[in-house]
């Protein structure tokens, strides 16, 4: 009976004592993760709403797009989807670059080199 | 060739399709139903057509003309995915110009058409604006119609015995409005199949357009093209001579 009061003591007790602790540790976490989750999600949820319906929307996707889904034609993906992450950044910028170099390119021919020359 | 050939195998690896949605300017990819696709196709391509045409017959008479397509080529594909913040009954909203009112005085409105559908399919192809089988549609839209609603007006404004300026002006404005108007006609030709009124559905989506951010747009078009026109005078007469653009002095 001594020993089995115990092993009680040294094994059961501290097992019991640190299973309640660590489911402790554990559900904490989760709720920590739980919470962090939902407010990332409300966060993105924001984030779309104001992509979608915030302030400097073109009016093309608000008008046209809004018409378009009205009207049972939807738009959908385009067959070369530059619109990820800051590809579509990188396009426009190369475009603004290669534009800008061929418009001055041709404004300085047309417009600013020497009459002799033309 | 093998250039091409790398810059194609970049392109690619570079884009990779995605399943998201993507909204963007002009018409969409997947608005269109099939008929209105090939319709709008069959209706641009004589335009492009004679465009090319043109283009040949022009650079041989008019000396810089190659070098001014290429400029204004440009700035139409620039001016038309440049979205310019304006502030109008919608709010803060973005809009863009059209710059074919611009190139149609310069350039003829034919080869104003060739141009702004090359500009159009080099943004459906990397810009993910507006689309490849809607191509045909946005050139008869901003193309076609705006590139001779453009013409015309300037046509008329120098009838009228008006500035360059404001012939200009009248150019850019007129054009900006006839595209959107294109735009509004394609839209609203989406509700004939469901028994709907195509005229109030045009004039719905062409008001909302005027009424919100556009309407404000055009008018910036109309004084950007006005300036462009003297700039051009001031510094090289001759090339409207050669262009057939009638210009008093007096009135500039």
């Amino acid at each position: 009976m001594r020993n089995l009061f115990k092993l009680a003591v040294n094994i059961v007790l501290p097992v019991y004592l640190s299973g309640i602790f660590m489911f402790q540790v554990r559900a904490d976490n989760f709720e920590t993760v739980r919470a962090a989750e939902s407010e990332n999600l409300m966060e993105k949820t924001e984030q779309e709403r104001s992509d979608d319906e915030g302030a400097w929307t073109g009016i093309d996707v608000s008008i046209v797009g809004k018409y378009a889904e009205k009207y049972g034609r939807p738009p959908r993906d385009p067959y070369i989807n530059t619109d990820q992450g800051d590809l579509l950044l990188f396009v426009f910028t190369l475009a603004g670059v290669v534009g800008g170099f061929v418009i001055g390119f041709n404004v300085r021919k047309i417009f600013y080199e020497k009459q002799e020359n033309r | 060739m093998k250039i091409l050939k790398t810059l194609i195998a970049v392109f690619f690896l570079l884009f990779i399709f995605s399943d998201k949605t993507v909204y963007a300017m002009h018409i969409t990819e997947g608005i269109l139903p099939t008929e209105w696709v090939i319709t709008w196709f069959a209706v641009s391509v004589p335009f492009l057509a004679i465009g090319i045409y043109k283009v040949k017959r022009k650079k041989k008479a008019v000396h810089s003309y190659l070098p001014l397509a290429g400029m204004l080529g440009a700035a139409v594909f620039v001016f038309s995915c440049f979205p310019i913040p304006v502030v109008a009954l919608n709010g803060m909203a973005t809009s863009h110009p059209c710059g074919t009112g611009m190139s149609a005085i310069l350039l003829g409105p034919f080869v104003s058409v060739l141009v702004a559908g090359i500009a159009l399919l080099i943004q459906a192809l990397f810009l993910a604006h507006g689309g490849l089988t809607t191509l045909g549609g946005n050139i008869f839209s901003m193309g076609i119609l705006g590139s001779f609603s453009g013409f015309f007006a300037f046509k008329i404004a120098q009838r009228c015995g008006m500035s360059l300026f404001w012939c200009g002006f009248f150019a850019g404005v007129i054009s900006d409005l006839f595209t959107y108007l294109g735009t509004s006609i394609e839209l609203g030709l989406l509700v004939v199949k469901n028994g709907g009124s195509f005229f109030r559905a045009t004039a719905e989506i062409f008001g909302v357009f005027m009424m919100t951010s556009q309407g404000v747009l055009c008018v910036v078009e109309g004084v950007v093209v006005g300036f462009i026109m003297v700039f051009v005078y001031k510094k090289r007469p001759d090339i409207l001579q050669q262009l057939g653009i009638k210009t008093n002095a007096k009135s500039v």
